[in-house]
């Protein structure tokens, strides 16, 4: 990585470096929350949970991952992997949810 | 981007602070003002300045009430393009009346809904809403702005920006970046204290605006991170990660099937006409029940359903006064007998969370110690904020008066808008509110428009004010602002008595707490507003001399 020069000159680049980590944060934050909130959702609903309770469990942990990976997107050095874990495991935890719900409904 | 990860946290504490500290701070200060917001109504209402009532009797008060509720004719005329064919002239299939009340209010708010012929959505029905004395059913005027309930509890959640829930949206992702920002506040703590208090020239002042700081974020973290917790998981479902109405759509309806049958509630009408029994007396055992099971009696919410008709049904639910979880305790009836269907089973332990945690913010107990703990938790969360402005500013300003940069100046602009224009906005409201006529054509709009008029005045004359700033001096702006709230926190009050005669020798001698408490409240804020005032002042003065030689030292 050119930490260095990223630092050494304020410039457009360095610009772009902070808006794509914000947007990683916030957006594919975002994903990952509601890929974490369906998933956890829909396994405790199988699980025999009632289903509020399986939402507000799944609420809950999603708003906890999204606080982690919204501090672990501004703190970690490589940009890209944020972005690969967050969309790719957002989309992923979505799709097993989605699976679980056919097999239950 | 960052050599390390306290770096990286102070970076994110710094700027999403100063960003989303602006909203942040509404939030704050709107919250803690609606841990009192029925208290506000009755400021804002005289006429239902009267003693809090317990759900009154339906078949002496209720009953007539809701049988002479209509649609208004704008409920009408908007529900029109939803239906096929015309429109009757009354609605007489009620789908539900329903009552709710808290142990604050005096006044009973009112729901019916109608089943609506030919509507495009069968299940769609059409609404009316009243507000009664619940003393003897009188009608109230429901076209008041309730600045509490109506105006300031809103603020809070929401910034009144309706438009696709944007405000909503804002304000939840401000309340993430918050748990965000108490985290980083306490990874980069240790290393803030080393830098400021050991190296930095001209500490005196940024110390104790620090060490203010710091007390606020960390007396009251559990307090912060509790609330911007529980806020946003009140939302979450519903606005945030609506999963059971969206993607899990079929799991949901799944759950709903299971649940009418294990109910047995009925969720449509028989078509067979039924009379319907005493709702006094399934109340009575209602309460009855409820005191066997040693909780408190008080009905907060009672609701009929497809009434007139063989299905229908009666639920009566708590007040949960004597908890901070927020209960229902449900127990249903049917309504042409009296006999008992069913009593919500006792919550499971995931609900036993959620109705504590939701509970714990929307604080529904009868605890007033406890309601000012949250108000004084608000506002050292407003606090927080101001002073992470004041320190932001403060640090940057002789550097940036060194450069001809404006950035202090115009956060420092904003900073003086989100602060003391914030509570000018807030007077502003309450004295229009006591101004305008009473028979005033859309009197609450002329309200809200009184509220972001001043607020916009104190923007402009903040930065009319913020020259200074750019010079590495204090925006008298500040001082000004203070001086403002003063005067204006005794203008409400004095206006308060001139239009109502309710003065605080009357409301505290009658011992009318909602009244008196806003009062004396407006009249707290005035003494702190002079003392920092004067304190500004003589700041002022202490800096002038200082400036002219350091300006004579630049020529």
């Amino acid at each position: 990585m050119s930490q260095p020069i990223a630092i050494a000159t304020p410039s457009a680049s360095r610009r772009t470096q902070v808006v794509l980590r914000v947007m990683a944060a916030m957006l594919g934050g975002y994903v990952f929350a509601w890929g974490t909130v369906a998933l956890a959702t829909s396994l405790l609903f199988a699980a025999h949970l009632d289903f509020h309770d399986a939402e507000f469990l799944g609420a809950f942990s999603g708003l906890l991952a999204y606080v982690s990976v919204f501090l672990w997107s501004i703190a970690t050095k490589r940009l890209l992997r944020v972005w690969a874990v967050l969309l790719g495991g957002g989309l992923l935890m979505a799709a097993a949810a989605s699976f679980v719900q056919s097999l239950l409904a | 981007m960052f050599n390390s990860f306290r770096q990286a946290m102070a970076w994110l504490h710094t700027w999403f602070g100063l960003v989303l500290g602006f909203v942040l701070m509404a939030a704050f200060f709107f919250g803690a003002l609606s841990v009192f917001d029925r208290e506000f109504d009755r400021w804002a209402i005289p006429v239902t300045r009267i003693e809090a009532q317990p759900m009154p009797s339906f078949e002496k008060v209720l009953r007539p009430a809701f049988e002479r509720m209509q649609p208004t004719r704008e409920a009408i005329d908007a529900m029109r393009p939803r239906v096929n064919g015309q429109m009757p002239a009354t609605f007489d299939k009620v789908v539900s009346w329903s009552a709710y009340t808290t142990h604050r209010d005096p006044v009973l708010a009112l729901y019916a809904g109608y089943e609506v012929p030919n509507a495009k959505d069968p299940e769609e029905a059409i609404w009316a809403y009243a507000t009664i004395d619940p003393r003897d059913g009188s009608v109230l005027p429901d076209d008041r702005l309730k600045i509490g309930s109506g105006f300031f509890f809103p603020l809070h959640y929401g910034l009144t920006l309706d438009w696709k829930n944007l405000g909503i949206w804002i304000v939840g992702f401000s309340a993430l970046v918050m748990l965000a920002a108490l985290i980083s506040g306490v990874v980069m703590h240790r290393k803030v204290f080393r830098e400021f208090f050991t190296f930095r020239p001209g500490k005196a002042r940024l110390r104790s605006v620090l060490d203010l700081h710091n007390l606020t974020g960390v007396v009251a973290l559990p307090f912060h991170f509790f609330f911007a917790l529980t806020g946003l998981l009140i939302f979450a479902g519903t606005y945030y990660f609506p999963v059971g109405h969206t993607q899990l759509h079929d799991l949901h309806d799944l759950h709903e099937q299971t649940e009418a049958q294990e109910t047995g509630l009925p969720h449509k009408r028989a078509g067979v006409p039924a009379g319907l029994a005493s709702v006094d007396a399934m109340v009575a055992d209602a309460q009855r029940r409820w005191h066997d099971a040693d909780k408190a009696g008080d009905v907060g919410f009672l609701v009929l359903q497809h009434v007139g008709d063989a299905n229908g049904y009666v639920s009566v639910y708590r007040a949960g006064t004597d908890r901070i979880a927020l209960v229902g305790d449900g127990i249903h009836y049917k309504a042409a007998t009296g006999e008992l269907i069913r009593e919500d089973p006792t919550a499971t332990p995931v609900a036993r969370m959620a109705e504590f945690l939701t509970g714990l913010h929307l604080q529904h107990f009868r605890h007033w110690l406890l309601r000012w703990l949250y108000v004084l938790g608000g506002l050292a969360g407003a606090v927080c904020i101001a002073t992470g402005f004041v320190f932001f500013v403060e640090k940057r300003k002789r550097q940036h008066a060194l450069q001809g940069s404006q950035g202090a100046r115009v956060v420092d602009a904003l900073a003086v808008t989100t602060v003391t224009g914030m509570v000018l906005a807030t007077l502003g409201i309450l004295i229009a509110n006591r101004l305008l006529p009473e028979a005033l054509p859309g009197r609450g709009d002329w309200e809200r428009y009184a509220f972001w008029g001043t607020w916009a005045l104190a923007l402009v004359h903040a930065g009319w004010r913020s020259a200074a700033v750019a010079r590495g001096l204090p925006n008298p702006a500040w001082r000004e602002q203070t001086w403002a709230i003063a005067v204006l926190a005794i203008v409400a009050v004095l206006l308060n008595w001139a239009t109502t005669g309710d003065h605080l020798l009357h409301t505290l001698s009658t011992g009318y707490w909602p009244v008196a408490g806003v009062d004396l409240s407006l009249l707290a804020t005035a003494v702190i507003a002079t003392v920092a005032a004067r304190r500004l002042g003589q700041r002022a003065r202490a800096t002038q001399p200082k400036r002219t030689s350091e300006e004579a030292a630049h020529v």
